[in-house]
């Protein structure tokens, strides 16, 4: 190979859940560093069950899966914290804590990091205020709308500037000026150097950013693949 | 969910990550721990007590009761001839080999000795008593206890000489038994607050395995999620175990005023000193290690059964 390595390197890849069918059926791409690309397709195409591949949460039935240069299949088990704090993830049902804060929950990624200095809380609340939170740090996750709290799952995600970006559905629950200021952020974090994917049924979403489209249908992955190749 | 009640401009001041990111101390059976433990650290710090008197006891019986021989001499005629009797019977014992020293009991010592057995002191000193002496010898065992009573029947066979060997092997042998019985209760103790740290550490992880498991997808370490539970155990350990301390100390300090130091016959009064109190004292932290060690195990073995 006398090309960079990409960030991300799938061969052949299948995930089935349990003893169920192959959800995800012979995936090969690759995902270069620094790239931005959308992971689109119908309900229950897989989307997920991708972004959960690349967070490392599931581990895939067949194949190979090379990320940040490592073979995932023989990573050891305790080096797995150490690479997903360089994974920002916003889950498609956010997976917040409520018995903290919203600040707090925004800040564990950096607190995991070991960051606990006076600056930290200034950056959360520079970003709460950013995604339109800025009146409600000391609440609950639970006493917010699915809008708000996806912001603050998106908050929690890009608050460590990861140097991978998985973002399922991240705009699903809020309206289009606060999701277009939401991948704005994302656009911020891309041009710092983040490899940013984004899983959306969201077509308007893909046209205006206009980035490269992996699209999946019945576990399959379909031509946007090339497309993904070639992003920059 | 805990509210707070602080106004944004504290909050602004606040620091991030003061508290846990598990609700250890929220929800499920925790706080209980600490309330079970103060009760085993009180029996199990009791227990050690029981075996630090008991170790006291078999340490010094030899100092105090070791080289004491009683020798009965019986009354004959009036108590002039039994008062010259007693004379040359000591001066025999004098001259045996080993033997310190012999001194006659004074009749009301004698007396007192067998009030609790015989009854009203004064009639007792009215009856005409036996003549106890009480011989010291150089060490134990340095008398020949058969040679001396052989000596001693060529006299009169109604003299008995006695080195209460029976009777110490009895109160030796029941002090032994109790400090066994002290001690397997400490063990049993000992493994109650192991069994009661684990499952309060396995009831914490199993009613907050969600916050556990986010955490994990963030990015946290096994030894991050383990060192939140020992922080939280070992604030339970230490008030349930100092509680349990205070108690036994109140109990022992009331034991000893009340009671006053335990007495057995010839026996050294076996006493709490400085050390043994340290002693005691130290059953807390060895409970906080033992917690702290132990919920880290438990925390992490569970951790790694996660998928
Ligand atoms: N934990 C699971 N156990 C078993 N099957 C699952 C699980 N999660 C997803 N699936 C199945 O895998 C398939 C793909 O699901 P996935 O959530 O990846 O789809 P998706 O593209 O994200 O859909 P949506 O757009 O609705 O979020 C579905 O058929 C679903 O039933
Ligand atoms: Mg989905």
């Amino acid at each position: 190979m006398n090309r960079v390595e990409p960030l991300i390197r799938f061969d052949h890849v299948g995930l089935r859940y349990g003893s169920g069918p192959e959800v995800l059926r012979d995936l090969t791409f690759t995902v270069p560093a620094g790239a931005f690309a959308f992971v689109t397709g119908p309900s229950g195409a897989g989307k997920s069950s991708l972004i959960r591949l690349m967070h490392l949460s599931h581990r895939p039935s067949r194949g190979l899966i090379r990320m940040f240069g490592r073979d995932m299949a023989t990573l050891a088990k305790r080096d797995l914290p150490a690479i997903r704090r360089r994974i920002g993830v916003v889950f498609q049902d956010f997976q917040l804590l409520n018995h903290l804060s919203i600040v707090d929950n925004v800040a564990l990624p950096l607190r995991l990091a070991g960051a606990n200095g006076d600056g930290v809380r200034s950056h959360v609340l520079d970003l709460l205020r950013w995604v339109g939170l800025g009146d409600r740090l000391e609440a609950s996750p639970a006493t917010l709308s699915g809008g708000e709290q996806q912001r603050v799952a998106i908050a929690r995600a890009v608050i460590n500037r990861p140097d991978l970006l998985l973002a399922d559905e991240p705009t699903g629950n809020v309206d289009d000026e606060i999701g277009m200021r939401l991948m704005q952020l994302f656009e911020e974090l891309h041009k710092l150097g983040t490899t940013v994917i984004v899983a959306t049924h969201d077509q308007n979403l893909i046209e205006r950013l206009g980035h490269s489209v992996m699209s999946l249908q019945d576990g399959y992955l379909y031509p946007g693949l090339a497309k993904a190749e070639a992003a920059p | 969910m805990t509210a707070r009640p602080a106004s944004r401009s504290r909050a602004n001041d606040r620091k991030i990550g003061r508290g846990l990111d598990i609700p250890l101390g929220t929800g499920g059976p925790d706080r209980f721990l600490a309330w079970l433990l103060a009760p085993m650290t009180y029996l199990a710090i009791l227990a050690v007590a029981v075996a630090l008197l008991v170790g006291d006891l078999l340490a010094h019986w030899d100092n105090a009761a070791a080289g004491v021989i009683s020798v009965q001499v019986p009354p004959i005629g009036d108590r002039i001839a039994t008062t010259a009797r007693v004379g040359q019977i000591m001066d025999i014992i004098e001259e045996v080999d080993g033997v310190a020293s012999v001194r006659a009991l004074p009749p009301d010592e004698t007396v007192e000795l067998l009030e609790p057995w015989l009854g009203d002191a004064a009639i007792l000193a009215e009856l005409s008593l036996p003549v106890m002496l009480d011989v010291r010898a150089d060490g134990p065992e340095a008398v020949d206890i058969a040679a001396l009573t052989a000596t001693m029947h060529e006299i009169d066979t109604e003299i008995t000489v006695d080195d209460h060997g029976i009777w110490l092997d009895q109160i030796l042998g029941a002090a032994e038994t109790v400090g066994a019985i002290a001690l397997a209760s400490l063990g049993l103790v000992a493994l109650a607050i192991l069994a009661s740290i684990v499952l309060a550490a396995r009831a914490g992880f199993a009613i907050h395995r969600q916050t556990i498991e986010i955490l994990h997808l963030m990015g946290a370490t096994d030894r991050y999620i383990a060192r939140q539970f020992q922080r939280r155990m070992l604030s339970l350990t230490l008030r349930g175990a100092l509680a349990g301390l205070v108690i036994a100390a109140i109990t022992l300090v009331a034991v000893h005023f009340l009671i006053g130091p335990v007495r057995v016959p010839l026996t050294h009064a076996p006493t709490l000193g400085p050390l043994d109190w340290v002693l005691l004292c130290l059953v807390v932290p060895i409970t906080v290690g033992v917690g702290w060690a132990v919920s880290r195990l438990t925390i992490l073995a569970a951790l790694s059964r996660l998928a």
